[in-house]
């Protein structure tokens, strides 16, 4: 199964949103990495075929996936950033309502409904009223309903967002698991969500992939050091105006900062090892501070 | 084994070996699950589980309504307060399909809904047809009812109560239609027509200039234009509409 972006452009009146991407995606997980606003979900949604390219296209296997129309559904997994949901439905009834319009059979539907209850610990939860669930339940039944017809592609927008860390890291850990042979496409700004898991991390901003590659070959691409020191206080501002800078830490006898520099901005600084972290705030600059 | 043997015996033993039964149940389950995994969902099986998805309570009002309706017709002699209470009924009668017709949208649930197989342009034509099923019965019921048992000629039934009603319901599909999809613009509207309607009936002279041929000629205008507004949103009801981080709407 191949997913393949080809010169794809989505232009509304002067904003280009997604500006002539082209690129070839296999099996293995897949991570969209970019600010709010770079054009991720518009990406994802054309994927999802919610809206329509202005230029270019998408094909499956070589197939344009709007002419597909069902049968390009069919192996499609979607969790949407904002993900909707009937708050009157039990959990039970809302997986089962999804497998129907999904095109399920009802006892495949109910089979797979309990198997990935139980595979995102919700299967306790399955008789509680959707609006009841917590921030955290509500994505794991998201990532359910998005895995309930068995996808070949299975597209996360966002899916860690609202998310504390400890249930970040069971998420990370439940698409790790969930990714053998399909393609997994999962969209975020926050670093560590794909850091571990993607085969592949594709960069983005304003519309455009400017960088892909896997983890190392991103952090290898920065071409700078990066190094942490402790300096006063007060000289923090000055810092930060003639560095980039990717921590800044209180400390006792000052402050400590790390930062990504050709040569070391004191003289007893030591070197760190650069982290995809690091690679992300050089790429989107003052952006990056968006993260969470 | 020797069949002809165990033929002639009275009784045949036969031992069973309840691991080897387990095991051909498993793959008897194994293989209904892959031939169930493979079938798709049929339509009229799709159907049937939107007809489950919709919360009856809305029928349920619009029984409520023609029962008033009736109420009102059998009790109210003056031609005048029939005329514009009618012209009520009729628009509350559509208007209370609103809150089901916008679940999808007001619960978010657009997104994954146009992603799946049966997207939402068969969920809507699903929902039409279930709403358009139940209401020709209970319509004919109301209908038949108050001309077979209170007299009221059809006519009177037709430019009384459905041409308000078809009215109000292409206002509802056509704001449906529409790129911002307001429920809440839908109610407006509807009350706003309802206004108007009430205004018509209440001016004597201008009800009565109007005659059957015209009011007949404007019901079946308003019916087929429902059908063109059913007709375009099930066309353009898949495509999503991007809202950008400033606000604004995009389709």
């Amino acid at each position: 199964m191949e997913l393949s972006l080809n010169s794809l452009t989505k232009q509304y009146d002067t904003l280009t949103a997604v500006k002539d991407l082209n690129l070839t995606m296999a099996s293995g997980v897949y991570g969209l990495l970019g600010v709010n606003g770079a054009g991720k979900t518009t990406l994802m949604r054309m994927i999802c075929t919610l809206i329509r390219p202005s230029r270019g296209n998408i094909t499956c296997d070589g197939k344009d996936i709007f002419e597909m129309e069902g049968d390009y559904r069919r192996q499609l997994g979607y969790l949407p950033q904002d993900f909707g949901y009937y708050p009157d439905l039990t959990v039970f009834d809302y997986m089962m309502y999804i497998a129907s319009i999904k095109g399920l059979r009802p006892t495949f539907a109910k089979s797979q409904t309990d198997s990935l209850l139980e595979q995102v610990d919700m299967k306790k939860a399955s008789k509680m009223k959707m609006r009841k669930l917590s921030g955290g339940m509500l994505r794991r039944v998201g990532i359910a309903q998005a895995m309930l017809n068995d996808p070949k592609i299975l597209i996360l927008d966002e899916p860690t967002a609202g998310l504390d860390p400890n249930e970040r890291i069971r998420f990370r850990n439940l698409i790790s698991e969930l990714a053998d042979d399909r393609l997994v496409l999962l969209s975020t700004h926050i670093v560590s969500d794909v850091e571990f898991i993607a085969n592949e991390i594709i960069l983005m901003n304003k519309g455009e992939f400017f960088f892909t590659g896997t983890a190392e070959d991103i952090v290898s691409s920065i071409g700078k050091e990066v190094w942490t020191c402790t300096v006063p206080r007060q000289e923090v501002d000055e810092y930060l105006k003639r560095y980039l800078v990717a921590n800044v830490k209180t400390a006792s006898q000052g402050a400590e900062l790390r930062i990504l520099s050709d040569r070391p901005p004191v003289p007893d600084a030591r070197q760190e090892q650069a982290t995809l972290e690091d690679a992300f705030l050089f790429y989107f600059g003052e952006k990056a501070g968006e993260t969470e | 084994m020797d069949i002809e043997k165990l033929l002639g015996k009275e009784r045949i033993e036969v031992v069973a070996d309840e691991a080897e039964i387990q095991t051909v149940i498993r793959k008897a389950k194994a293989v209904f699950m892959e031939s169930e995994s493979q079938q798709l969902l049929s339509y009229h099986e799709f159907i049937w589980n939107q007809l489950r998805m919709i919360r009856k309570r809305w029928w349920a009002i619009q029984f409520a309504v023609l029962y008033f309706a009736w109420l009102f017709l059998s009790t109210e002699s003056e031609i005048f307060y029939i005329r514009r209470g009618m012209g009520v009924f009729a628009a509350l009668f559509a208007i209370i399909l609103i809150p089901e017709l916008w679940r999808n949208l007001t619960n978010r649930c657009m997104e994954v809904e146009i992603a799946s197989y049966y997207s939402l342009h068969q969920i809507y034509a699903a929902k039409i047809l279930l709403f358009g099923a139940v209401d020709v019965l209970l319509l004919t019921a109301f209908i038949g009812g108050a001309h077979f048992f209170l007299s009221i000629a059809l006519t009177d039934l037709v430019t009384q109560f459905l041409l308000p009603m078809v009215v109000t319901a292409c206002i509802c599909f056509v704001v449906l239609g529409k790129q911002h999809r307001s429920g809440w613009l839908a109610i407006g509207l509807c009350v706003l027509w309802s206004g108007v309607w009430w205004a018509i009936a209440a001016n004597n002279q201008l009800y009565s200039a109007i005659t059957i041929p015209i009011w007949l000629t404007v019901f079946v205008f308003a019916f087929l234009f429902l059908a063109f507004a059913i007709y375009r949103l099930l066309k353009n009801c898949d495509k999503y509409m991007e809202v950008n981080l400033n606000g604004a709407v995009f389709e």
